[in-house]
């Protein structure tokens, strides 16, 4: 699944809402600390990752988090 | 320091140490000096807007330090803050500004109402800084933040200017702040707990942090390291993401801190001894307080190891007690309704005197919390009065959520119950029973995001249950406790 497809789906958007990449925590209503949480829940557990502290806070938009996950898949 | 009003208070500050950092946002770091520079400015425009004496001000309750100029200004003048959260739904937003008639509307967004209103942005600071001003009396209204009522209505709590001063003081006796301190504020500021956290360091003539909540816990991190931050006001459910998302490297920065105040809802006790455990330096102070009340009982995990359970004793100045149905105080270890009395104590609620009459008894307030004392003066909770439901430190009624989904062409009756979740980031969350038109209809997404933009965020349950019939007593009343 894509990172975007999971984000979708934890947020429960729906698909006329856009998600480039410039957007980030906090920039839309449902992506607060706990939607966070639950996307990079969600991230670890599709791509069998773990995501460590110092990535965590690199996270500032989905071209971050893609970036991350292209880097450890 | 004797004043009269927090803004009196932190004129004093600025006027001893112009040069010290007031506030600091992000790359943005602000003096007291020109903090205050900046309250005579919006001061200034609220003038030239005719704003005076109890006049309404709604503002966008955005974190940043525009928020803090524009709320210090409003008491400047002698007016009334009302600071709204920037994730307030329209309709709920255009509700409280029919409900406070403000002289005028600081806001982003255009909203219906028949009020005058403005952006809230830099253009407040593009006037010449008010030249005469006289400090607010203690006894005047400076605030009315909304919190949610029973009904699904919001209620306005009308708070005095010596109510804060007397939030602020008490909590700086309990946590031992003073000026030397830096805090980082995660939390909201339009929220009772953020709010108090930043009058209660501007008053003092402290240092805050803002960080825009917990996303990005580093971002504490670089302020413990990079500012010399020594304290953080949290809620629980923030304290679990910190720790889900950086695993155990916050204990390293975290034990440079003196103190943290954790409030808005409970934690579990095994938390509680892990953390005073590996924070065996910091003062980890705990609240229970309502908007109406402040802080007004105070536990601190090291000193009261043995009584991790307890809610704590009374914070200074404040008397606590409990009563029974009558409003008889009752004796240690008996169960009745938390009631509270001293300087934090509301007025009262914003033009409802029915539900302000209600919810004071022979000049104590009503918590509507149940508990009990014991032999050494410990408040322990035992439970509601009503079916609140507290998501994370935020306090939710059924109701409220019901009549929202009620309102979905699909859906033929509701109910919503709390989940206590052990380990859970929220503590609770909330679950709505539905009874569906059409079973096979139905798209719980499709449901969700019709709530999106009629509820705040954190009013959205997160599990939602179809039942054939929402079960309710003779006269009608719904019986949630069935739905546990």
């Amino acid at each position: 699944m894509k990172v975007e497809d999971i984000i979708r789906e934890v947020l429960y958007l729906d698909e006329t809402t856009e998600l480039s990449d410039e957007i980030g925590p906090g920039q839309l209503e449902a992506w607060d600390s706990l939607g966070h949480v639950n996307i990079i829940t969600a991230i670890e557990d599709e791509y069998d990752i773990e995501i460590s502290p110092e990535e965590i806070g690199q996270i500032n938009s989905i071209a971050a988090l893609k970036s991350i996950v292209q880097k450890r898949s | 320091m004797e004043v009269n009003s927090i803004v009196e208070g932190f004129f004093k500050s600025s006027a001893n140490n112009p040069d010290k950092t007031a506030i600091i946002w992000g790359d943005e770091k602000v003096s007291y000096a020109e903090v205050s520079d900046n309250i005579l400015k919006v001061a200034g425009f609220l003038d030239k807007e005719g704003v005076s004496k109890a006049d309404r001000v709604v503002f966008y309750g955005e974190k940043s330090p525009l928020f803090l100029y524009t709320y210090l200004a409003i008491h400047l003048v002698n007016a009334i803050a009302v600071p709204v959260d920037v994730k307030l739904p329209d309709n709920r937003l255009a509700d409280l500004i029919l409900k406070t008639e403000p002289l005028i509307v600081l806001h982003p967004k255009d909203i219906e109402h028949p009020f005058k209103q403005v952006p809230f942005g830099k253009n407040l600071l593009d006037v010449q800084p008010l030249k005469n001003f006289k400090f607010p009396e203690k006894e005047t209204i400076a605030d009315i933040l909304f919190t949610t009522g029973t009904t699904g209505n919001s209620k306005g709590v009308k708070l005095t200017h010596e109510n804060i001063l007397a939030g602020a003081e008490n909590s700086n006796i309990f946590i031992g702040n003073n000026s030397s301190d830096t805090e980082i504020i995660p939390l909201p500021l339009h929220h009772a707990f953020g709010l108090r956290r930043l009058r209660t360091n501007m008053l003092l003539g402290a240092t805050v942090v803002l960080v825009d909540g917990f996303v990005r816990p580093n971002l504490f991190f670089d302020a413990i390291e990079n500012y010399g931050a020594n304290g953080i006001c949290m809620v629980p459910a923030g304290f679990s993401i910190v720790k889900k998302l950086m695993k155990g490297t916050y204990v390293k920065h975290f034990k440079k801190l003196k103190y943290i105040e954790f409030g808005s809802s409970p934690m579990e006790n095994s938390e509680k001894e892990d953390l005073a455990g590996v924070l065996p330096n910091t003062r980890i102070c705990m609240h229970y307080g309502l908007t109406e009340v402040a802080a007004n009982i105070f536990i601190e995990f090291h000193d009261s190891k043995l009584k991790l359970n307890a809610l704590g004793k009374p914070s200074p100045n404040t008397f606590v007690g409990i009563i029974d149905e009558s409003g008889a105080m009752l004796p240690e270890k008996e169960v009745g309704e938390i009631v509270v009395k001293g300087g934090v104590q509301t007025p009262g609620y914003w033009k409802t005197p029915e539900l302000t009459n209600d919810s004071f008894i022979n000049g104590w307030f009503k918590t509507g919390d149940l508990g009990y004392a014991d032999e050494e003066g410990y408040i322990f909770l035992s439970g509601r009065k009503d079916d609140v439901i507290n998501v994370g430190g935020k306090k939710v009624f059924p109701g409220e959520i019901e009549m929202i989904i009620n309102q979905h062409d699909l859906v033929k009756d509701s109910a919503c119950i709390s989940v206590k979740e052990s380990g859970s980031i929220t503590g609770e969350s909330i679950k709505a029973f539905i009874v569906p038109v059409n079973k096979e209809e139905f798209d719980v997404k499709e449901l969700v995001i019709f709530l999106r933009g009629k509820l705040e965020p954190y009013k959205i349950p997160g599990d939602i249950t179809f039942i054939s019939r929402i079960p309710r007593t003779s006269s009608g009343k719904k019986q949630r406790d069935k739905l546990k």
